[in-house]
């Protein structure tokens, strides 16, 4: 069998191995879940959740919605020349949503951000327009997130973090805008929308959606993390992103010790740089 | 945070506007685009009620983060 009929190839698997993989991927999310809840409220890495936190997810998974499914699909799309046109393959019309997400992301900088705005945008969505199957169509929203924040977790704080570079955060960018597109067409095109809605890909359908998702995600996610960080900042100045980095660069080599800036990184630069012109040590 | 909340009351009126033109058109309705309710085909409705409903969660957001910008600037008040 050649490689191309083996890629149109319309992908049918049994309800019973359907369902085999429906409860897997469950299980992945409730664990994700899981590992996220105990890294927001128990690991060191992060502080605990604000009411402001709470209150900026909300307000921002609102805009997400609002953008979904009024601007976008009203706006954006009929003028990137409809849902089939080479435009939105490049999925342009995802831009101002991975820019949105990624406000978000600088603005909270905690596990579950990602998550908890994807999701309710998802239950908004499912109230305005009907899911379908209600619960069992969870997992819809629960894959577009749980992975960036899995990502967020593993990165240990350095999403957005004092130490955060323009480089870091457009890679941080590039691996959560993947890690929303990515994962979710690969799952809806092999699980959920064969296994819930009796709607069958072929092979070659499931690899297209996969990586133009996961690879256009990721490049907007990038081209989006650092405006994101500047848009974060105008609205809470305080916000402690890459000030670390910032300090160090800005330290004045001669300032006498007790009046340098103490941080993290300052004492790995002194420590690594030797000792100053001029010292005794 | 008080531009964040500028940016969402103006999106507010702005959607409160198009909900309201889009309503008393019946906005593609005639094209098939129905939506149920939370799923329930007994309760259809056309997009402007749609836009509608959302502008009422933008409403709630933008109550929420009003609240938040008056309440820093009230600490930064009391700083100074």
């Amino acid at each position: 069998m050649s490689t191309a009929m083996v890629l149109n190839t319309t992908i049918r698997l049994s309800p019973g191995t359907n369902l085999f993989f429906y409860v897997l991927i469950w299980t992945v999310c409730i664990a994700g879940i899981g590992i996220v809840v105990w890294s927001a409220l128990r690991s060191k890495r992060w502080q605990r959740w604000t009411t402001q936190d709470i209150l900026i997810v909300a307000a921002l998974g609102v805009l997400l919605e609002v953008y979904d499914n009024v601007i976008g699909d009203q706006f954006i799309t009929p003028l990137l020349g409809g849902s089939n046109s080479f435009l939105h393959f490049l999925q342009l019309h995802d831009l101002p949503y991975l820019f949105l997400l990624m406000v978000g992301v600088a603005l909270v900088r905690k596990p579950g951000c990602v998550t908890a705005m994807v999701f309710i945008n998802f239950l908004l969505a499912a109230l305005l327009f009907g899911s379908g199957h209600g619960v069992l169509d969870w997992t819809d929203g629960l894959t577009q997130g749980i992975f960036c924040d899995l990502y967020i977790v593993a990165r240990r704080g350095g999403v957005y973090g004092p130490n955060a570079t323009r480089l870091s955060m457009v890679l941080d960018g590039l691996a959560i805008g993947i890690l929303r597109g990515a994962p979710n067409a690969l799952l809806t095109d092999w699980n959920f929308d064969p296994y819930l809605n009796a709607q069958f890909y072929t092979w070659l359908a499931m690899w297209k959606d996969t990586w133009t998702n996961g690879l256009f995600n990721g490049i907007e996610g990038a081209v989006s993390a650092v405006l994101a960080q500047r848009v974060a900042v105008a609205v809470i100045p305080s916000l402690g992103i890459g000030k670390a980095r910032a300090r160090a660069v800005a330290a004045d080599p001669f300032a006498e010790p007790d009046q340098q800036p103490v941080g993290p990184v300052i004492a790995e630069a002194t420590a690594t740089d030797g000792p100053a012109e001029g010292s005794l040590a | 945070m008080r531009r964040m909340a500028i940016f969402f009351s103006a999106l507010t009126g702005g959607m409160l506007v198009l909900g309201i033109v889009e309503n008393l058109t019946n906005f593609r309705w005639g094209a098939g685009d129905q939506n149920t309710f939370f799923g329930n085909p007994r309760w259809v409705l056309n997009d402007g009620k749609d836009v509608l409903i959302l502008t009422i969660f933008l409403a709630i957001a933008s109550a929420a983060l009003w609240y938040l910008a008056l309440r820093k600037g009230q600490a930064d008040q009391r700083q100074s």
